[in-house]
């Protein structure tokens, strides 16, 4: 049997930890021919991610047949951490270790037992209803709701999409017209409101990250899709991931 | 959890083995959250381990074809932890559940399992599940899902604030097979329990005679984990189909409800002895218990003088106890003092609900109270050059001086005091 070897730029990396971390604090990454899926929900059932990086995206990428490999997130972290953004690190499978090249430095850490973490099934959610947002757009109105409720309404009609935030002293909303979106299918207007903490971790750490896709209709679960990571040099391949978020229960 | 108790969770409402009254008012509580959501947000379920508060908990998830989140002992249950998990939980939709039709009126059960093991600490420096319970709370108050909360010991609970506020939210069942042995859910609860016996023994290719299940029964009481336990504990003696249980005396501890009920009601010495043998409380405990609960049981003037006297003898012997260090001949006390309800000429007969030692929790609302005392007196001999024995005897006169305008703003902003330690140093003159 052949070892376990990938190279990946420290950027993807770290991006694809952080995205983790803001859902769960250990996750199974499943490896195979095509390259590198993992998905995680945390423990309220409330938030999901699932990122898929095609082999394309590592530099080097030896799997041999279907394997996987649990970690904690905050240690892979901590070890990112030890690398300059614009290194590369190499992970080789050794038994119950995976050992981490970064540099001139060697580091191997345990990895969990995979009976031990859990893997959810993706549900079936699909909304006709969509709409596609610049990040930065997204985002001011993410933070200008932030301190005003715990959670934030989203609205979308043929016109506009909005996003209000309102608490007894204080509200805040942002409106997105037709001209300002890049992409906008609705029919009938639609709206549900979502946990703004997972929002806000969520776009905090997608750093390269240019446009998000937001679907969802009346109260039903949003999911949002996007694209990150920083392609090889003329190779266009990037990741992709989606996250699900639970909406609130309105009386 | 237990793995093997576990295999044998019952799956739907009729295997469940409790009383038919109770899993009636759990199943109108769930009944009316159709309507909307109903005044007591939560559940909860209390009473003696293995009598089935947790397993109820699933299986009602399970009947309402809902997912469950759960908290238990092995996380960690401070208010962020409980925001995080709980709150999150109670007011958003799950993932998991199918979006059609949502006819309960509810998206998940959330379990807080043991919940009289959320274990609060004084502040969030000492970590454990600082904020844990009155999250909680509020949680609960303003909850879109059921809450289920399992606790064994729900007298300590309610002493705690955020504690009662989770009572008064709840809807709360005690947990409780039968009343007393031979009443009707006695033998309800005895021929389930034969039937789930005989099930769970020939599913691990066992033979159980019926002398053999009714020693079971007999021995663990209410608890039927204890009992699922002991089946399998023979296991690795199934060679020989003649199964001892001799060979699987475990010992469960007893509580001081139990003791103490043992003590007055019972009376049996040696029964006492066996509960006092496998305690999960101190000497001090059983004393002061007995202390407490004593004028309820003894009603005659004359019986609770010759009961005092032998608690004051066992007492005594507590105390020489400690100061020697011969902590091995507290069991002495222990053993006078089990025999106290021989000086008890006319018991009271009836039911007596026994209160936790009024003297602990005296002392727990007096140390507040000494803490400010003592940080007082040593900002105060600090400044003065003295010891605080010195402080304590002259603090009618710093009291004095604090009706001195100049002397009192000095003093405060000289000493930096709490408005605790303020409120000390101006009331101490009264006393002179």
């Amino acid at each position: 049997m052949s070892t376990t070897r990938m190279t990946i730029s420290i950027k993807n990396l770290k991006e694809i930890a952080d995205l983790l971390n803001t859902v769960v604090n250990e996750a199974k990454f499943k490896l195979d021919a095509n390259g590198l899926s993992v998905k995680a929900v945390d423990p309220a059932h409330v938030a999901m991610i699932s990122i898929d990086v095609p082999k394309e995206v590592f530099l080097d990428f030896q799997v041999d047949g279907e394997e996987e490999i649990s970690m904690d997130i905050e240690k892979l972290k901590s070890i990112i951490k030890l690398a300059n953004s614009n290194d590369t690190v190499t992970m080789i499978r050794e038994k119950e270790k995976l050992k981490f090249e970064i540099n001139n430095i060697i580091k191997s850490v345990s990895l969990l037992d995979n009976n031990t973490v859990f893997t959810p099934r993706v549900p079936q959610i699909s909304s006709e209803s969509y709409v596609v947002v610049a990040k930065p757009e997204l985002e001011k109105g993410l933070k200008a709701a932030e301190d005003v409720s715990d959670s934030i309404r989203f609205m979308l009609s043929p016109d506009d999409f909005r996003a209000r935030s309102i608490s007894d002293s204080e509200e805040s909303e942002l409106i997105l017209t037709k001209e300002l979106l890049k992409e906008i299918k609705c029919s009938n207007p639609v709206k549900s409101s979502y946990p703004l903490e997972y929002l806000l971790k969520l776009i905090k750490s997608l750093s390269s990250s240019e446009d998000l896709k937001l679907g969802f209709k009346d109260d039903y679960p949003l999911t949002i899709e996007f694209k990150f990571g920083i392609p090889r040099s003329g190779d266009a391949t990037i990741i992709s991931g989606s996250f699900l978020l639970a909406p609130r229960m309105e009386q | 959890m237990n793995t093997i108790s576990e295999k044998y969770r019952p799956e739907t409402f009729d295997d469940l083995i409790i009383r038919k009254d109770i899993l009636l008012q759990i199943k109108n509580w769930l009944d009316s959250w159709k309507d909307g959501i109903p005044a007591k947000r939560a559940l909860l379920l209390w009473g003696s381990p293995g009598t089935g508060k947790t397993t109820t908990a699933i299986t009602v998830a399970r009947e309402s074809g809902v997912p469950i989140i759960e908290m238990n002992s092995s996380d960690q249950r401070n208010a962020e932890s409980m925001k995080r998990v709980a709150l999150m939980a109670s007011i958003y939709s799950d993932l998991f559940n199918d979006h059609k039709g949502d006819t309960k009126g509810f998206q998940r059960i959330i379990l807080i399992d043991e919940a009289d093991n959320i274990f609060e600490g004084r502040n969030s420096g000492t970590g454990g599940d600082f904020g844990g319970l009155s999250e909680l709370s509020k949680i609960i108050a303003a909850t879109h899902n059921p809450i289920i909360i399992t606790l064994n010991d729900f007298y300590s609970f309610r002493r705690k604030n955020a504690g009662r506020d989770i009572i008064n939210r709840s809807l709360v069942l005690e947990f409780k097979q039968y009343t007393r042995r031979g009443d009707l859910d006695y033998k309800t609860f005895r021929n389930k329990l034969t039937d789930r016996i005989r099930e769970i023994a020939s599913n691990e290719h066992l033979e159980f005679s019926s002398e053999r299940i009714d020693e079971l029964i007999q021995k663990n009481g209410q608890d039927i984990r204890s009992i699922i336990n002991d089946i399998v504990s023979v296991l690795p003696y199934s060679d020989d189909k003649v199964l001892s249980l001799g060979a699987s005396r475990r010992d469960a501890p007893v509580s001081i409800y139990n003791t103490i009920s043992d003590t007055f009601k019972d009376r049996t010495y040696e029964k006492i002895l066996i509960d006092l043998w496998n305690k999960d409380f101190t000497t001090e405990d059983y004393l002061m218990w007995i202390d407490q609960n004593l004028p309820y049981e003894a009603d005659e003037a004359d019986d609770l003088y010759k009961a005092y006297d032998i608690l004051s003898v066992s007492d005594m012997f507590v105390g020489r106890v400690m100061k020697k260090q011969h902590y091995a001949f507290k069991g002495f006390a222990e053993e006078i003092s089990a025999g106290i309800s021989s000086k008890i000429e006319k018991p009271n007969k009836s039911y007596v609900k026994y209160e936790f030692p009024s003297y602990i929790m005296r002392m727990a609302a007096l140390r507040e109270t000494r803490e400010t005392r003592k940080s007082l007196f040593l900002k105060l001999s600090t400044l003065m050059h003295t010891g605080s024995d010195k402080v304590n005897d002259n603090l009618w006169y710093f009291s004095y001086m604090t009706r001195n305008r100049n002397f009192l703003e000095s003093a405060e902003k000289l000493l930096m005091l709490s408005e605790k330690e303020m409120a000390m140093l101006k009331t101490e003159r009264k006393l002179h």
